[in-house]
């Protein structure tokens, strides 16, 4: 049937099928800036346009309902201002705040976003702060927690209003001082502030996007580094450019889909697939006695991989529901969709462990019993063993001996999903030269090249891996889960093959976080010095043992390494760690942002405030009292690593006491906790109010392992390309390595152009894990931009210098705003380096490869503080507010910075208030979309606040440390323990939710 | 699948589609069902043209087209707040601008907060052909027994006010206990509850706050399988029945 439409002004005529949804139209006629979020019932949003002014979701009416109505899409607002000899009015102001307030991350959610904006401020030119948030309740977020799109919309309102606003990208004036030595401390933010106009007029622009921080002195003379940059891809996907993965159209290419196991466990006696293969328009069907038998494990990581060997592509056994049974490849998502039904499969059940205690029991169903499985470590398939550790520091039994108090406890932590909006997705073809590319939303495309050669029986020279913008991983994209599926396709096909996850497929066929049940045994004298600290881990890692071994280590390597004791004890610790991973049933486990250490503050902070409150020890006092320092050897480096043998390791920077300071100071500890009068809600006895602290640490990187590469190549306007294989995940690590660069060869932002990632043309990484690209690609960037520069400085010199006079030393040349300046004060700008060098003099080009692996994986420290409300009647919980002081290192970007630990806290007050995934007595997955499982919308948030505290890593060249993953370890704990502040309420289990608060309110 | 795609321009037009077997048609109102891919072959007749939206008051009675979407019903002076609360509180606002009343109704399950509100407000609707009017209570157990082709309208009384409470994970996740009470001039108190079962359900009809007392002890046999424990359940309906009587409708 044809429809009209009025598409952003244009009048449109369109083909489509009576059942076909705008969305998809919208796509095939090249509107790309319509995200597809995978979801069956609307609720991600990342999909929505304006019909007749109106945000409504495009995948969740027909084509034929717009037939006659006016549409709206991103393409539609505004664009780049300058085109070549085309000028254009530039950008929408919505478009330009969500830029300048650095409201985007991943950017999958954001022309969306601007479009729920802009259906609000056509209608509502003088929004507050809860209309936008109603606004945008549409739009599922996971990078943000929505506080700069927030302030995005407001301040975008006041544009639009005709008001004058401050220009966020002014950095404030920062006097660096010393905090660590007790001298003044300047808040970065201050400067901020004071410019900000105030009055009624002025609503909406208070605006707290650059968040306080605490400075060091080494930071005074840097003009990029520390800057509130905007980020070097925003504009692109502010438009809703097509810069994703699925974002491209291949003449011929076909749909795969995935026929998925819906049995636990067992063996596949038979399959039919004729008459799958009968229907028209199926190209493939492929099952285990189609593809080569090569065993592999997907967790995307270093070589060797640090764990066992047990996955095929396809097997004639499955081990979850979920688990692959045949790939289909058709012309068309219908085809193939109807193609997966015609399959007929004979299943052999077998008994199946749903239960991780049940695992290990004599006796119980082996889960892996094929013969091509090869172990790492202590893995065992024949106890269903993933991997196993045991770890020992000091002399723990005496530590027990020599305590006056022991506590023990049991804690449990779910299984839970990434939820990025974007679902995994990816496109394979052969190229002109026969080579196989693979087009792919990963974190690691180096690994998914290396890891796939043997499964896809092709050399790794002939795998190119292209990792367009990703749209949120988040660990889930550190998996090389689905490239295999079209790969097969393709080589048995011969044409361009594109698989997409549906949301549901995410939740029963992708991975999640660990879920661990938790024994705690910690000794104790009775002024609160830890005498030995003991935690076991059981944890499942589902029918597959990817990330099993690493995932685990760090449960113990960084949650039970935060407390070493005092005196004595602190001299030498007593600290065991001792966890087995075991098979199930169950989908697999993998990594997920924070890397088992999550689950392991959860039971060690909430532990330590127990035992706290028993000692009746003030609880932040008893944390410092026992809290590693820096200069201390960091307890857990002479016995373990990620699969390289333990290298002692000192902690040089540690910033968590002032951390505990600044953060008390901010919610107001002193004046609520023990404060009986603010426990209460006046006129409403049912409430009570709560106040909760953990302390956390993270690793950065890994140590002696991950390497990361860096090219940079001069231009001859004096710009440069700077090509890295790092993975910007929305993290923003392409901005904050091309600020490095600037900052070493003393440009602007702008004039460094930054690509990431393709295995054919960007050096190796090892890809967006481990909290490890700002501090691991951050230096190879350095390294390189320091090998650019000395030749820049060289060139610059000969061309400064005068005959009959001495030479320059290119040593004292120094670079800064495009120009290199000799010790006299004449220059040469860039421009006229670069034109020299590839077309004067000594003609070269100017540019260098540099790429660094790090001796230390020195900790980030925060200290996470909690408010929250609970209802002592229906064991409802409501998180008011969280404030988290980070330090971090020095801060690169603090828009980008601070958006970390945002949307960090975000995802982690899901892990303690409303995720969740569960199984029925089958193995069947309860949570199947995003409205069963509940991530936080924008109009329920608690106040978010974020404070960094710098200190000066002396093993980066720029004295960073990581900021990803920290921000999701604090908050769970610290909201348990503001639930028991409140009510009295000891919660072992997360999430909190109301049922289970509830049960221990009638517990105590 | 959608094999057709139909929009009439009248109502006797889409009574007509709507009354053809084949292939089984049905009506679509903000397509957000439908627009998903259905495990039959089926024709739709898009009733966008039909002027069915829209919120009037007539006398005593507030009618409600059957294509009036959740964001109307929000942004609805005529309304009492708690119903447009409810509606609030049924999804996000993309959905709410494409979300049918109509659709609710004919598809909501129990942890619906707005078809959990309609029902404790004793919402009455208008079929066609013939405006033919039935009890939502009366028919939301029958569901699938249609007095007509389509639903045109809802109509509830004017003079009432309706109070909800609702438990969940979040504050907008969506709960797994909702309750509603509505309350008459004249004292009459009625009082839905909606969960775990397939749609929410009545527990009381009556005029006095001990009635609800007891309705609220009985309630828990009204419900269906539930995902929380019996005991906590009982409690829970306790408390949040007495809220909305002791706190919201007393104001």
């Amino acid at each position: 049937m044809k429809i009209s439409v009025t598409l952003n002004g244009t009048p449109y005529e369109w083909d489509t099928q009576p059942g076909e949804t705008l969305l998809s139209v919208l796509r095939r006629e090249g509107f790309f800036g319509a995200k597809y979020g995978g979801c069956e019932h609307g609720e991600c949003g990342a999909c929505a346009v304006l019909l007749d002014g109106k945000t409504v979701n495009s995948c969740s009416i027909l084509a034929a309902q717009a037939d006659g109505h006016q549409i709206v899409t991103i393409e539609g607002l505004g664009q780049n201002p300058d085109q070549g000899w085309k000028k254009t009015s530039g950008l929408h102001p919505i478009q330009q705040a969500f830029i300048e307030t650095g409201a985007i991350q991943c950017g999958y959610c954001t022309p969306a976003m601007v479009l729920a904006a802009k259906a609000l401020l056509d209608r509502n030119p003088n929004p507050d702060e809860t209309a936008v948030r109603d606004a945008l309740s549409g739009v599922l977020c996971r990078c943000t927690g929505y506080v700069k799109p927030v302030e995005a919309v407001l301040r975008a309102a006041a544009l639009l209003r005709g008001e004058q606003v401050p220009p966020l990208s002014a950095a404030p004036d920062i006097s660096p001082t010393d905090w660590a030595s007790g001298k003044d401390v300047k808040d970065r933010s201050e400067g901020l502030d004071e410019s900000i106009p105030s009055g009624p007029s002025q609503a909406g622009t208070q605006t707290r996007v650059v968040p306080h921080i605490w400075t060091t002195p080494q930071t005074k003379n840097l003009s990029t580094v520390g800057q509130p940059e905007p980020k070097v891809d925003a504009v692109k996907l502010v438009q809703g450019k097509p810069a994703f993965t699925d974002d491209i159209e291949m003449r011929g290419m076909l749909v795969a889909k995935v026929l998925h196991s819906p049995v636990a466990h067992a063996r596949i006696k038979n399959i039919d697939t004729s008459r799958a293969k009968d229907l028209p328009g199926v190209a493939a069907v492929l099952t285990w006695q189609d593809i080569p038998r090569v065993v592999y494990s997907t967790a995307g990581q270093s070589d060797p991989i640090p764990g066992p060997l047990d996955t095929f592509s396809l097997d004639s056994k499955v081990r979850f529901v979920g688990d692959r049974v045949a790939f289909v490849a058709a012309e068309t998502e219908e085809i193939a969709e109807k193609a997966i039904g015609l399959i007929d499969v004979e299943y052999e059940p077998l008994p199946a462990i749903l239960n991780p205690a049940e695992a290990m029991q004599a006796g119980a169903p082996v889960i892996h019993d094929e013969a091509e499985y090869v172990n790492f470590a202590d893995s065992d398939p024949s106890k269903n063993l993933a991997a196993a550790i045991r770890i020992n520091i000091g002399d723990v039994d005496k530590g027990f001996q020599e305590a006056d108090r022991i506590f023990e406890a049991d804690y449990e932590v779910p299984k839970v999903q990434q939820a990025h909006i974007e679902p995994h997705v990816v496109i394979t073809f052969w190229d002109e030269n026969d080579r196989l590319v693979i087009r792919t939303s990963t974190q690691v495309p180096f690994h998914v090249r290396r890891q796939l050669a043997p499964v896809l029986g092709l050399p790794i020279k002939r795998i190119r891996v292209i990792k367009p913008r990703i749209g949120g991983g988040f660990g889930g994209k550190q998996e090389v889960l689905i490239e295999d599926v079209a790969a097969h396709l393709t080589i048995a096909t011969g044409r361009p093959v594109r698989f997409e996850y549906t949301r549901e497929e995410e939740f029963i066929a992708a991975r999640s976080r660990h879920p661990m049940r938790i024994h705690m045994k910690t000794g104790v004298k009775l002024d609160g010095t830890i005498t030995a600290n003991e935690m076991y881990a059981l944890a499942d890692t589902g029918a597959y043992g990817c990330h099993a071994l690493t995932v685990t280590g760090n449960t113990g390597h960084k949650a039970m390494a935060i407390y070493v004791g005092d005196g004595e004890f602190r001299k030498s610790p007593n600290i065991r760690f001792y966890a087995d991973i075991v098979y199930t049933n169950l989908p697999p486990s993998g990594a997920f942002r924070g890397y088992g250490v999550p689950q392991g503050f959860w039971a060690v902070e909430r532990h330590m405030e127990t035992i706290a409150r028993a000692l009746g020890i003030d609880s932040i006092q008893f944390r410092m009292k026992n809290a590693v320092r820096s200069g201390e050897l960091h307890p857990f480096s002479t016995a373990w690593s990620e699969g390289r043998a333990p290298v002692p390791e000192i902690i040089h920077t540690v910033g968590l006491e002032q951390c505990v300071v600044q953060g008390k100071a901010e919610i107001g500890w002193d004046q609520k906790y023990r404060n009986p009068d603010w426990h209460i809600v006046p006129g409403k006895p049912h409430l009570r109010k709560g106040i909760g602290i953990a302390t956390v640490m993270q690793g950065t990187a890994i140590a002696y392992l991950d390497m990361g590469g860096a090219s940079i190549k001069m231009n001859d306007d004096g710009s440069f390309n700077l090509l890295i294989g790092a993975t910007d995940l929305g993290t923003g690590s392409d901005t904050v390595l091309g600020q490095m660069a600037a900052e070493v060869l003393g440009v602007p932002l702008d004039d460094i152009l930054v690509y990431s990632s393709d295995t054919d043309f960007t050096p190796f990484d090892k890809g967006a894990y481990a909290s490890s690209t700002t501090y691991i690609s951050g230096a190879a960037v350095v390294k390189a931009a320091e090998q650019v520069a000395e030749r820049i400085q060289k060139r610059a010199a000969a061309m400064l210098s005068v005959e009959g006079q001495p030479a320059i030393d290119p040593e004292d040349i120094v670079l800064e705003d495009r120009k290199a300046i000799a010790p006299d004060g004449r220059s040469v700008t860039l421009s006229q380096v670069g034109h020299n060098a590839l077309h004067q003099t000594n003609q070269e080009q100017i540019m260098a490869v540099a790429s660094h692996v790090s001796k230390s994986s020195p900790p980030p420290f925060a200290a996470q503080f909690a408010e929250v409300t609970v209802d002592t009647q229906t064991g409802q919980v409501v998180v008011d507010k969280l404030v988290m002081a980070v330090d971090s290192g020095v801060i690169v970007n603090p828009v980008t910075a601070s958006g970390q630990i945002e949307g960090g806290m975000t995802q982690a007050l899901g892990y303690v208030v409303c995720e969740e995934m569960r199984y029925d007595d089958a193995g069947r997955a309860l949570e199947r979309d995003l409205v069963d499982y509940h991530i936080f919308r924008a109009d329920e948030m608690p106040e978010l606040v974020t404070m960094f505290i710098e200190t000066y890593e002396p093993s980066h060249p720029f004295g960073v440390k990581a900021v990803a993953e920290i921000p999701m370890d604090g908050v769970a704990p610290a909201v348990g323990n503001a639930i028991l502040d409140a009510c009295g309420a000891e919660l072992m289990q997360n999430p909190a939710t109301p049922e289970r608060v509830w049960a221990a309110i009638q517990k105590k | 699948m959608i094999l057709e795609y139909l929009r009439p321009k009248n109502m006797d037009e889409a009574i007509a589609y709507l009354q053809r077997e084949n292939p089984k048609t049905v009506p679509l109102g903000g397509g957000t069902l439908l627009s998903r891919s259905q495990p039959f072959d089926c024709a739709v007749v898009d009733l966008q043209a039909l002027g069915l939206d829209g919120i009037t008051q007539t006398g005593n009675k507030v009618r409600i087209g059957s294509t009036t979407t959740l964001q109307t019903i929000v942004d609805s002076d005529l309304l009492s707040p708690g119903l447009r609360h409810a509606a609030i509180r049924e999804t996000g606002r993309n959905l709410r601008e494409s979300v049918t009343i109509g659709g609710v109704v004919a598809s909501g399950k129990g942890q619906s907060t707005f078809l959990t509100a309609l029902l404790a407000a004793d919402a009455t609707l208008v079929w066609e052909p013939g405006e033919k009017r039935v009890a939502l209570g009366d028919w939301l157990p029958v569901r699938n027994e249609f007095p007509g082709v389509l639903i045109r309208a809802l109509e509830i009384p004017e003079n009432i006010q309706i109070a909800g409470e609702y438990v969940g994970k979040t504050p907008v996740d969506r709960p797994f206990l909702c309750t509603a009470v509505a309350k008459w001039p004249s004292g009459r108190m009625r009082a839905a509850i909606g969960g775990g079962e397939e749609h929410p359900v009545l527990i009381i009809d009556g005029t006095e706050k001990d009635d609800l007392e007891v309705a609220a002890k009985n309630a828990y046999s009204h419900l269906g399988k539930y995902e929380v424990k019996s005991e906590y359940l009982q409690e829970l309906l306790k408390t949040l029945l007495h809220r909305i009587v002791q706190q919201e409708l007393s104001k």
